[in-house]
């Protein structure tokens, strides 16, 4: 094995304050080196610095044994380093081949030449066996497809490593699949693999060495062999943490939602369940198997073509999710950035937005009142703020999380809908963010939790409901609750 | 929500009370001199009847300076100023009334020694006009344009030519040359403004006395060639037959000539314009205007800068002073302009 | 993310201030922007810091000022309002009509008038914009057009003229040795201060601004919110409208002709975001006193507009420039 790529003493500050203090990383041709560590460890930077995005304050960078200083990202790519964003970035009006090209056009006395272009990336394409015809817009693949794509353009630049940021943070399980019998295809032609991700389950399927970074220090290097789990969460929280899953036994109570026949043409069909106080009814299912559209419904964002939701034996026909959270229903949503949060707002004012008009007056706000009300909440969910006027965007994923549900549970809702709580947040603020949910069942409230990690879900739920192409198509409660079953349920044709 | 509404309804109500209250106690003009605040008033020259120049500048607001004839205006109004000894500014409102009327103000307090404005609106210019004149002993004159009687009356002075006659000028021709009988269209200039509305009045009073020339089309022009072009396009796709085509302007006219040119029609439609610019005047010389009016603003600020001389001299003055207009046409233009 | 864990490393108290010192020429530094032109006008023109002068500047600037700040909460929300020019001339109009010597009407009537004629061209941009999904860009642009057209069309391109002197008085008035309309933009100003920063309503608008679907999984009722936001801004064209009416002594359809574009302008140097979601009143009213005081600066130093059109477009861009850096500053820190 030839190593490749070798960063020596890598130091970075930032206004002063040192982000990384000294970091090495060594990667071999043909290997899936982990690079793991909690929000804020550094590697973001580190990974910013080889791709010449940022420069090193000090510190050494070595591709094939040659020392090499990497001005800028067109620099990096020239050098056959390739990075997939975490938040892929297509032009989405453009076709899969015209992204493929973007900038570097294969022209004929400067005309673009569409057929040429379209038949190179056909063969890339082909190469990673994906069925997408090269004239596709990017506005209509799915996340994953965009994902392949973005790989395929790798390949196409002739790119010996590949560094992948969170790839699986919004694919399914499936396309997760998909995605790892690619890389094991790359990794044996003899690409280096950076593979970034929270996901440790995965890491032990798919990685050879594991590096864990912590406060921007090399805290162990060990292949995937050889370490465990527990060890290499111990490494990156600092501390030993006892189960990522708390149990917890909340006596089930009456039903407070019940849904019968649900339906939303081309979203979902004939859905019906119930939930019960203290009850944690997961979701599990595909992407596109209508989990998403079915909380929506239930919480006024949409409407059902046919069905009725009760609350509390109650007839509730939401027209808006003002209506819900009327009837004390939250909805904590899957992109918290899309619809979860308000970016360019404080932490303060986002934390209160759905509860100003129940503690205004006359119109007012309460000032007074929403910050005691954010320093409660600030204070209770150990949400890390320098200021509550500090604009949500600079948050980390997971107190970005944290911050939005603040905001639900100051409305003090019965039932509590979560849609993947846990994506692309670190397992320290996981952990915390179970034990809320173990805690609002234990005060006799419902959540619905839906999740595409499946480990997740059989840690959690009570109960885990499997939807498949917009239907609902089995239960699973107790000892039944495995990935085994689960995966069993949710796969289509069968 | 609805409460909240109410709360700031109820703020703005009181407050527009409050204020609509406070303006029923408008300023009333005063008499002149006293106590303006004019800074040279404390100079030695002061007596009792002659007021003394605040400075050396005069302001020429203009209406607009977008074509040959108002840039031809504001150079007029430099070059005599300096004849007079004045130093002229000028300023341009872009035809927005609520502009000019802040230039005049700003002119009068920074202590101009005279305003000269061509009013862009006829009926917008008495509050300030009202005013100046109360709070500012410097003469103020109108010039091209007028103003309502009301603020004519405060006025110091006014200079105009009479464009309703030069309209009357232009349409006799026009019937003159079409014996009498013929399909017309009337491109104005910009909608609502004095000028336009003077010129075209002067059209209508001749043709209301010959009942065969039917306007098949009116339409504004906005005072360019621009949007002159466009109109006469569509005039001309209509399928209508056309005598004439009557701007309000030379500038139109020329935007009006380059269409009938373009459609092989030059000399089949007669065209009209008015100010007889250099280009109009090099127009009616090769035959494709059949006439214009000269609106001498030359002559209009040589009266003017007469008017503000005598005021400082404390001589007596012409308050309204009417300026000829003339037509022009093939036969007289050389002899009109001889130095073209 | 870096910025937990050093905020968790160091004494978070440095931190604090560093991210203030460019916080604090953000939100200042418009204002100091003003203060540097003020003196450089002050310094080339002496007559520029008379009493009467700086009166006339803040008079001049008050009927844009009331305009942008009914833009202001339509930018605060992510849209855009170009028709506020129309309205204010139809309510111009309307104004004029309702106060002409031989009507008579006194001069609440014509306020009411110009208020709901421009409230209602408001609710009409709203509704088409929330509820039927317009692009705020087309709807207006189709309402600033039909809006002058039914100026013009109202009179048949004829001005209203010979108002009552009470009408008159409404803006050529003085108060407390100042001109009324100082106060009508004044208290415009301030009651939008205390509506987007003290009020629910208010903070609906940023949260609408900001990202329109949390905004509505926040259970906030976006549509009815955007409807009330160009209905307010209609409401202030149409006051716009009155004053105009009285300022000039007649109701003129030309009038505001391209004055959305001077409401935009000023927004923008105030720093107010054209998506939506950022800036303050405050930020508004500096930049339209900057605006006030180039115009007027300019007009008095003899200086053609032409180049204060030129500098207007300067201005603009330089007041984007200083905050795109300062947003850049915060984010690498």
């Amino acid at each position: 094995m030839t190593e490749i790529l070798r960063m020596k003493g890598v130091v970075k500050s930032f206004s002063g304050v040192e982000v990384l203090h000294g970091v090495d990383l060594s990667l071999n041709e043909g290997e899936v080196l982990a690079l793991v560590g909690e929000n804020g460890a550094g590697k973001s930077t580190l990974m910013k610095i080889l791709m010449g995005i940022e420069q090193p304050d000090s510190g050494e960078i070595f591709l094939n044994g040659v020392k090499t200083i990497i001005p800028g990202p067109a620099h990096a790519l020239a050098l056959g380093i390739a990075m997939i964003h975490q938040e892929l970035n297509p032009v989405p009006e453009m076709t899969v081949a015209e992204n493929i090209f973007l900038g570097r056009e294969v022209n004929r006395f400067g005309f673009v030449s569409r057929r040429e272009q379209e038949r190179l990336t056909e063969a890339w394409l082909q190469k990673l066996r994906l069925r997408i015809p090269p004239a596709t817009r990017m506005r209509d693949l799915s996340i994953s497809q965009t994902q392949m794509v973005e790989i395929a353009k790798a390949l196409s630049l002739n790119s010996k490593i590949l560094i992948m940021d969170e790839p699986t943070s919004a694919i399914t399980q499936q396309e997760v699949n998909d995605l790892f019998h690619i890389i094991t295809m790359l990794r044996d032609e003899g690409i280096g693999i950076i593979y970034i991700s929270h996901k440790l389950d995965e890491l032990f399927q798919i990685s050879d060495r594991v590096q864990v970074l912590r406060d921007g220090n090399v805290i162990n290097v060990t292949p995937t062999k050889e370490t465990s789990r527990r060890a290499m969460v111990r490494d990156m929280v600092g501390r030993e943490l006892s189960t990522i899953y708390p149990t917890c036994d909340s006596q089930l109570g009456e039903v407070l939602l019940e849904v019968r026949d649900l339906t939303r043409y081309g979203e979902f069909e004939s859905v019906s369940f119930s939930l019960r106080a203290g009850e944690k009814l997961g979701i599990a299912g595909l992407m596109g198997a209508g989990r998403t559209e079915l909380v929506s419904t239930i919480f006024g964002e949409r409407q059902p073509d046919r069905g009725e939701i009760h609350v509390k034996d109650k007839v509730f026909a939401p027209r808006h999710p003002n209506d819900a959270i009327r009837q004390k229903i939250a909805l904590v949503p899957e992109d918290r950035k899309l619809m979860g949060l308000n970016l360019i707002m404080t932490v303060g004012d986002n934390i209160t937005m759905c509860v100003d008009r129940r503690e205004s007056r006359f119109g007012l706000l309460n000032i007074k009142k929403n910050k005691e009300m954010v320093e409660e909440m600030v204070g209770s969910l150990a949400i890390k703020v320098h200021s509550y006027s500090q604009n949500v965007e600079n948050l980390s994923g997971g107190n970005q999380q944290k911050v939005v549900l603040a905001k639900w549970l100051l409305t003090n809702p019965d039932i509590l809908l979560f849609d993947e709580p846990t994506r692309g947040i670190d397992v320290g603020a996981k952990a915390e963010i179970f034990e809320l949910i173990n805690s609002l069942v234990m005060q006799q409230k419902a959540v619905i939790m839906i999740s595409s990690e499946m480990p997740e879900l059989v840690g959690m739920s009570t109960r885990v409901l499997v939807m498949c192409e917009g239907r609902l198509i089995g239960e699973l409660s107790g000892a039944d609750i495995t990935q085994e079953n689960i995966m069993a349920l949710a796969s289509p044709l069968q | 929500m609805k409460r909240l509404v109410v709360l700031i309804l109820s703020v703005m109500v009181s407050v527009l009370l409050v204020t609509a209250g406070c303006g029923s106690a408008p300023t009333k003009p005063q008499a002149s001199g006293g106590d303006a605040p004019a800074p040279a008033a404390t100079s030695a020259g002061e007596t009792s009847t002659v007021p003394q120049p605040p400075s050396k500048k005069v302001a020429w607001v203009a209406s607009n300076i977008a074509n040959e004839f108002t840039t031809g205006m504001a150079d007029n109004a430099v070059a005599i100023g300096k004849e007079h000894g004045w130093e002229v500014t000028v300023f341009n409102p872009n035809s927005d009334l609520a502009k000019q009327i802040s230039q005049i103000e700003n002119a009068a307090t920074q202590g101009f020694a005279a305003i000269i404005f061509d009013p862009v609106a006829f009926d917008g210019m008495n509050a300030v006009v009202e005013n100046t004149m109360a709070n500012h002993n410097i003469p103020v004159i109108t010039l091209h344009g007028s103003v309502s009687p009301e603020a004519q009356k405060l006025l110091t002075a006014y200079v105009a030519v009479d464009l309703t006659k030069g309209g009357e000028l232009k349409m006799e021709q026009v019937v003159k040359d079409l014996g009498g009988k013929g399909d017309i269209a009337i491109m104005t200039g910009t909608e609502g403004q004095t000028s336009a509305l003077l010129v075209t009045q002067g059209y209508d009073n001749v043709l209301k006395n010959y009942p065969d020339i039917n306007v098949v089309f009116r339409g504004a022009g906005n005072w360019n060639a621009d949007d002159a072009t466009p109109l006469a396009e569509n005039w001309l796709s209509s399928g209508k037959h056309l005598d004439a085509i009557v701007c309000n302007n030379d500038g139109m006219a020329l935007g009006v000539r380059a269409v009938l040119q373009a459609a092989g029609l030059t000399g089949k439609i007669k065209l009209y314009g008015l100010d007889a610019t250099k280009e109009g005047r090099a127009a009616i010389r090769d035959g494709s205007f059949d006439a214009t009016i000269w609106v001498d603003s030359y002559a209009e600020f040589v009266e003017a800068f007469k008017i503000i001389d005598a005021f400082y001299a404390g001589q007596p003055f012409e308050k309204e002073v009417m300026v000829a207009p003339s037509l022009v046409t093939k036969d007289n233009v050389d002899q009109l302009f001889p130095n073209d | 993310m870096q910025i937990d864990k050093r905020a968790e490393g160091f004494p978070y108290r440095m931190h604090l201030m560093s991210l203030r010192s460019a916080e604090f020429w953000k939100k200042t530094g418009i204002f100091w922007a003003l203060v540097i032109l003020v003196i450089i006008m002050a310094l080339s023109q002496p007559a520029f810091l008379t009493q009467q002068n700086l009166i006339n500047i803040l008079k001049q600037a008050s009927i844009t000022g009331i305009l942008a700040v009914g833009m202001t909460l339509v930018l605060l929300s992510g849209g855009i309002d170009l028709s506020v020019g129309s309205v204010l001339a139809v309510a111009c109009m309307a104004a004029a009509f309702m106060t002409t010597a031989d009507r008579g009407y006194p001069v609440i009537v014509a306020f009411i008038a110009g208020l709901s004629v421009g409230a209602l061209f408001g609710i009409i941009n709203g509704v088409g914009i929330a509820y039927i999904g317009f692009a705020p860009f087309i709807m207006t642009l189709a309402t600033l057009s039909a809006a002058r057209g039914l100026a013009l069309v109202s009179t048949n391109n004829k001005p209203i003229f010979n108002l009552t002197r009470e009408f008159v008085a409404v803006s050529n008035s003085q108060f407390l040795g100042l001109p009324s309309l100082i106060y009508y933009f004044a208290a415009t100003a301030l009651i939008a201060y205390i509506l987007t920063r003290f009020t629910v309503f208010g903070k609906w608008i940023y949260a609408v601004g900001g990202n329109e679907n949390a905004a509505k999984f926040s259970g906030i009722n976006v549509k009815r919110v955007k409807v009330i936001i160009y209905g307010i801004a209609g409401a202030l064209s149409g006051l716009t409208g009155v004053l105009m009416a009285s300022r000039i002594t007649s109701g003129n359809p030309t009038v505001g002709e391209a004055y959305e574009l001077d409401a935009i302008a000023a927004c923008v140097i105030g720093g107010i975001s054209m998506s939506g979601g950022s800036g303050s009143i405050i930020g508004t009213v500096l930049g339209v006193l900057i605006l006030g005081v180039i115009s007027n600066g300019f007009d008095i130093l003899g200086i053609s507009s032409n180049y204060q059109r030129i500098m207007k477009g300067i201005v603009i861009l330089l007041a984007v420039y200083i905050d795109i850096r300062a947003r850049s500053a915060k984010k690498t820190i």
